[in-house]
């Protein structure tokens, strides 16, 4: 399209809103991730992924309650 | 719009509704009243209520004297710790505003003039402000804390031997985590600026020998400029009054306005105190706030 070259494009323009993207997703993706982690919080690489955390999760009465 | 004759559309629609009646003044002052009373009772009496509080004191006994005083103000004014924490908020919100708007900015643009599916990335940016404030604090807490994410990662690499202990209980964390809140919120009134631009304007540039660049500095910039204010404003008048993300992860020099208020009214138990730094932080923003919309109104080409 004749658009593109009516404004100033770069590319650096791309990579830099998949920066911004991934700042925007870092801290609920690792907080997905995290939920799997065996050996409660922290910790690289997440260790002794575990599905223990929704286990627990679900059998809690008072959460549901 | 029709100058012709009245069709029987519109006569049926002015017999339903009587234009006249609803253009009165008592129809006008029934239907502002409820808004208006709402916003009289529920915003201004509590605001007067923490105005008069500022003038009064609390006794030895822990009792709040309702005698008119200057103290609280004098206070203000005299005790270091108050100017110092206050502007710290300043610096720390002034930071979160450069950087959203170095962040918000440029994804607006490409956004708005580059992107090809635009409507899913702007999506993905509304996504972040479904998920709840105080679990991404959380979030960053998990990432950025001496046994968390970053650091187990960074040794892991082999990059650093120690922990590094800068990354949370510090300012650092707080400008990191309020920037991380207020970019989708600086990001969107820039972008709904840029999508507003005619681009037939941006044609008419390039038709005159404009280059790129100049036809972004001289057409599509100043253009900007009343969303690239919004955003500055929402960025930083948000980031001042913050006082979640100091909480979790301040630390003692991390601490913010808000907490110091936030104490005041409660384990200090110093009303008048607490809201005549309350006051003083609201006439700053409502300042802010003036200052914001004259230089919008400067900058709006209309």
């Amino acid at each position: 399209m004749s658009r593109e070259r009516t404004v100033p494009t770069s590319r650096w323009l791309p990579g830099h809103a998949i920066a911004v993207f991934s700042f925007l997703y870092l801290p609920i993706v690792t907080l997905i991730v995290y939920s799997f982690n065996g050996t409660g919080v922290g910790g690289f690489p997440p260790r002794d992924l575990t599905l223990n955390w929704y286990r627990l999760l679900f059998a809690d009465e008072a959460i549901w309650t | 719009m029709c100058d012709g004759p009245p069709s029987v559309g519109r006569t049926l629609l002015s017999a339903a509704f009587d234009f006249d009646f609803m253009f009165s003044r008592a129809y006008r002052a029934a239907i502002t009243a409820p808004p208006l009373l709402w916003v009289a009772v529920f915003l201004l009496a509590p605001y007067a209520i923490l105005f008069c509080s500022s003038f009064w004191s609390v006794s030895s006994s822990q009792e709040i004297v309702h005698s008119w005083t200057l103290d609280n103000y004098r206070q203000l004014l005299q005790v270091n710790v108050y100017w110092q924490t206050l502007f710290r908020s300043m610096w720390i919100a002034a930071r979160v505003m450069i950087f959203s708007l170095f962040l918000g900015y440029p994804l607006a643009y490409f956004l708005s003039f580059h992107a090809k599916k635009k409507e899913l990335l702007y999506q993905l940016v509304i996504i972040p402000l479904w998920v709840s404030y105080l679990v991404r604090a959380y979030a960053w807490k998990t990432i950025l804390g001496s046994d968390g994410v970053l650091n187990t990662l960074l040794q892991y690499v082999h990059l650093t031997r120690h922990p590094l202990d800068f990354l949370l209980y510090s300012p650092f964390a707080v400008v990191l985590t309020l920037t991380h809140i207020y970019t989708p919120f600086a990001f969107l009134p820039i972008y709904a600026a840029l999508e507003h631009i005619p681009r037939n304007l941006v044609e008419a540039s390039h038709d005159l020998g404009a280059s790129p660049f100049q036809t972004f500095w001289r057409v599509i910039f100043p253009l900007s400029i009343p969303g690239v204010l919004a955003a500055a404003t929402f960025a930083f008048v948000l980031s001042l009054g913050d006082f979640l993300a100091p909480l979790l992860l301040g630390g003692p020099s991390g601490i913010m306005i808000s907490n110091i208020v936030v104490s005041l009214f409660g384990a200090a138990y110093n009303w008048p105190l607490g809201a005549a730094i309350s006051f003083c932080m609201l006439a700053l923003v409502l300042g802010l706030l003036f200052l914001s919309e004259s230089l919008e109104k400067k900058w709006s080409f209309k």
